[in-house]
């Protein structure tokens, strides 16, 4: 048992230089992995939505028709979990924390014009090749009734009915 | 009969930034029975296991508590993959145990700060944070966030620990084992310490017992109850024995947390060297259906993660026992008989995280 | 390879009758309880109380499931800081705990919303249903109610007497009405008369003045006297 055993660390720790940064004159240095704020990059986003189910803090909304994306900046708690869900992998999480502010806001994110139109252009050409398959399906269907055997009339009707619901 | 007043120690005290009130009823300035009252961060965390599916929720658990937030997501994980039958592969184990481990020895150094800032000793407080910021250095290069790792997922884990890092683990590591060793003399041979703690809030063993008292609080009684023994994730090919004290006091509860954090050392040094290749997760198909009470051993003692769940993607129920809120009783009877200016002293030897306690 | 020792779990379905004889039995066999749970599933309680066992680290699980106003006995008697988890209980979901070791009455975390876990329509049910809690199940009089002569009249027997009605009990030298007083030697004021005798006799006479209140029930004093008088 002794007294002031910690006097000497004490003393030692007068004479160092302080362990704290000198930040903001210096610039903070954050390690690769550290997880700071989401960064999207907005041509490859295809507005699935996924995203947006899986935050747990409901901070990221997503219209489908308008191919918008926003986040509220302080709802987020930088968890990750978008980053992993999102099927195009457009969402990064990057390091530098959220400034505090007075008020919350929206960040917004507008997909852009030609990459909307292309989308617009996709989707007419898968429609056409759809209702161009679905034609020769009914053409199919009505050419096979003739050349099949009589076999059962079950035969007929089985073959009839997908030919009837594609025209609904 | 001398005169009884009630002195109460409101939420609001210099002991701890946590909010916890007890009604003191005193006598001539010894404590002769206290009453616990708590409540006031309670978020009602468990109730949003319905409206947030199984996989969303490990992110809702994690932020229980700031400093045992590793554990949490841990058992709440644990308790999902039992349910699910999924079989983590060892790379995974191993990662956990290592980002466990450092959790632990975080929790400790914070601990030991704010135990000599309780006794007035505020230079030795700064110097256990200064060796605690290296540690929340480690927490940043390799999981991402220096207090919320959000690193668990059911499967596996969602990001690897690179041999670099590994290498720099190592290295912190020697240098804070040198950092530590000053601050243990100062705990453990200092007259001024050692005349605050020694024989302060003494617990027998068996009233450690019949209180259910957990962690290194029972541990500083004689009971050596540590679920590490039972080798869940890759405890079982590390080698530990359960630290005990003897007295039952406030000292032994110190030294007791002082010679875990060199267990916890010791332990991330072995994991490093034991560490398998391969996968770090599995995908995980379907919903859980069943129930199961995962255990696991946080700084602070037994917590029990109870999940039961029918098929749906969300959980029925999911309840988190922490192991302050065991410890509770145990406080209530180490305070009879204790002086006033020990109160503050006698709350942190349970090592209190309220918010875990109250979700 | 390290020794590890790999815990068995058990759950075991038991109805509320036998719940504090399974209880007994943990603590007689010095198994620490670990937590209780309430859940709301199915449309009916499920209580979960969980014992640890020190050596083999073992956890056994009771489960009980409990209606919507069913009364939980308390299990504070064999461990005392279960009141925490029942208080628990009856704040999150509303389950009606009896005699318990401390009792928060509902207001353990101060919300406003009683009973907060439970789905909003169940919820209305059980605050319409709210009731005063009993302490013998099934019984017609309750011990701790109004009206329960046999108690009170105990209760009346050990009142002490303040100095002004000791004072008088001296003074007096026949109290009629009570056979003890005949064998008793009237004597002067304080003389042969010991007071505890005297109290004795006090004591009597305000149990009868007592039970002759409700006069529709029949009780004995204890010297064997019928109470209607």
């Amino acid at each position: 048992m002794a007294i002031l055993r910690y006097a000497g660390e004490a003393l030692k720790n007068l004479f160092r230089k302080p362990v704290t940064r000198n930040y903001p004159a210096e610039p903070a240095v954050y390690p690769d992995r550290s997880r700071g704020h989401i960064e999207i990059d907005i041509d490859k986003c295809i507005s699935c939505g996924i995203c947006q189910m899986s935050c747990p803090s409901d901070a990221i909304k997503v219209d489908r028709k308008e191919g918008t994306w926003d986040i509220n900046r302080f709802d987020c708690v930088a968890c990750g979990y978008c980053v992993l869900k999102c099927p195009k992998k457009c969402l990064t999480m990057v390091p530098g924390y959220q400034e505090p502010g007075p008020e919350k806001y929206d960040d917004l994110h507008h997909r852009s014009a030609e990459a909307m139109a292309a989308e617009a252009e996709k989707k007419k050409q898968a429609a056409l090749k759809a209702a161009a398959a679905k034609k020769a399906l009914a053409a199919k269907e009505a050419k096979a009734p003739e050349t099949a055997k009589p076999v059962a009339a079950e035969n007929a009707d089985g073959a009839g009915k997908p030919a009837e619901t594609p025209g609904k | 009969m001398a005169k009884r007043s009630v002195i109460p120690f409101g939420p609001q005290h210099p002991v701890l930034p946590e909010p916890i009130h007890l009604d003191l009823v005193i006598e001539d300035e010894k404590v002769v029975e206290a009453v616990p009252n708590i409540g006031f961060v309670h978020r009602g965390l468990e109730s949003l296991a319905d409206k947030r599916d199984f996989n969303k929720m490990v992110y809702v658990i994690e932020r229980t508590c700031g400093i045992c937030s590793f554990g949490h997501g841990l058992g709440y994980v644990e308790s999902v993959e039992h349910i699910m039958n999924v079989e983590v592969p060892d790379r995974a184990k191993f990662l956990r145990v290592i980002w466990a481990e450092l959790g632990r020895m975080h929790s400790h150094m914070l601990w030991m700060g704010l135990m000599a800032d309780a006794f007035g000793f505020e230079n030795l407080f700064y110097a256990c944070w200064r060796v605690r910021e290296k540690i929340l250095d480690l927490h940043e290069l390799t999981a991402g966030g220096r207090l919320i790792f959000s690193v668990n997922q059911i499967g596996g884990v969602n990001k690897d620990i690179t041999p670099e890092m590994m290498q720099q683990i190592l290295k912190s590591l020697d240098e804070i084992e040198e950092e530590v060793k000053p601050l243990e003399k100062a705990f453990v041979n200092d007259y001024s310490v050692q005349s605050r703690l020694k024989g302060v809030g003494v617990l027998t063993k068996q009233q450690a017992h019949d209180l259910g008292c957990c962690g290194p609080f029972a541990k500083a009684s004689g009971m050596s109850f540590d679920y590490r023994m039972t080798g869940y994730e890759a405890y079982k090919y590390l080698d530990m024995e359960p630290i005990t004290g003897t007295n039952g006091d406030s000292f032994d509860r110190c030294t007791v947390r002082i010679k875990e954090v060199y267990q916890s050392i010791d332990l991330i040094r072995q994991a490093i060297s034991k560490i398998p290749e391969g996968d770090i997760n599995v995908p995980v198909k379907g919903m859980p259906n069943g129930e199961y009470m995962a255990r696991i051993e946080q700084p602070r003692g037994e917590a029990i993660y109870y999940t039961k769940a029918s098929g749906k993607k969300y959980l029925d129920r999911f309840r988190l026992r922490t192991p302050t809120f065991a410890n509770l009783a145990g406080l209530t009877e180490t305070l009879k008989g204790a002086d006033l200016a020990d109160v503050p002293i006698l709350i942190l030897t349970i090592d209190p995280c309220i918010s875990c306690t109250e979700r | 390879m390290p020794k590890i020792i790999i815990p068995r779990d058990t759950i075991r379905e038991i109805k509320l009758e036998d719940l504090m004889e399974n209880v007994q039995f943990m603590r007689h066999s010095r198994l620490r309880l670990a937590q209780i749970c309430a859940a709301w599933i199915n449309n009916r309680y499920e209580l979960s109380y969980s014992f640890v066992d020190e050596s083999t680290y073992a956890m056994i699980t009771l489960r009980v499931y409990v209606e919507l106003d069913q009364e939980v006995p308390s299990i504070g008697v064999f461990y005392p800081y279960a009141t925490f988890y029942e208080n628990e209980m009856e704040t999150m979901y509303g389950v009606h705990m009896r005699m318990m070791h401390m009792d928060y009455h509902t207001k353990l975390y101060r919300i406003s919303k009683w009973a907060a876990m439970l789905p909003e329509d169940v919820r209305q049910k059980k605050i319409a249903k709210d009731k005063p809690k009993t302490v013998v199940p099934g019984a017609s009089e309750q011990p701790d109610q109004e009206g329960s002569a046999e108690l009170n009249a105990i209760v009346q027997k050990a009142v002490p007497l303040r100095k002004a009605e000791m004072k008088a009990m001296a003074a007096d030298k026949d109290i009629p009405g009570t056979k003890m007083a005949s064998s008793v030697p009237t004597g002067d004021a304080g003389a042969a008369s010991s007071p505890l005798s005297e109290r004795a006799i006090r004591g009597e006479q305000m149990n009868a003045q007592a039970i002759q209140a409700p006069q529709t029930k029949k009780t004995e004093t204890a010297d064997g006297k019928e109470g209607e008088q």
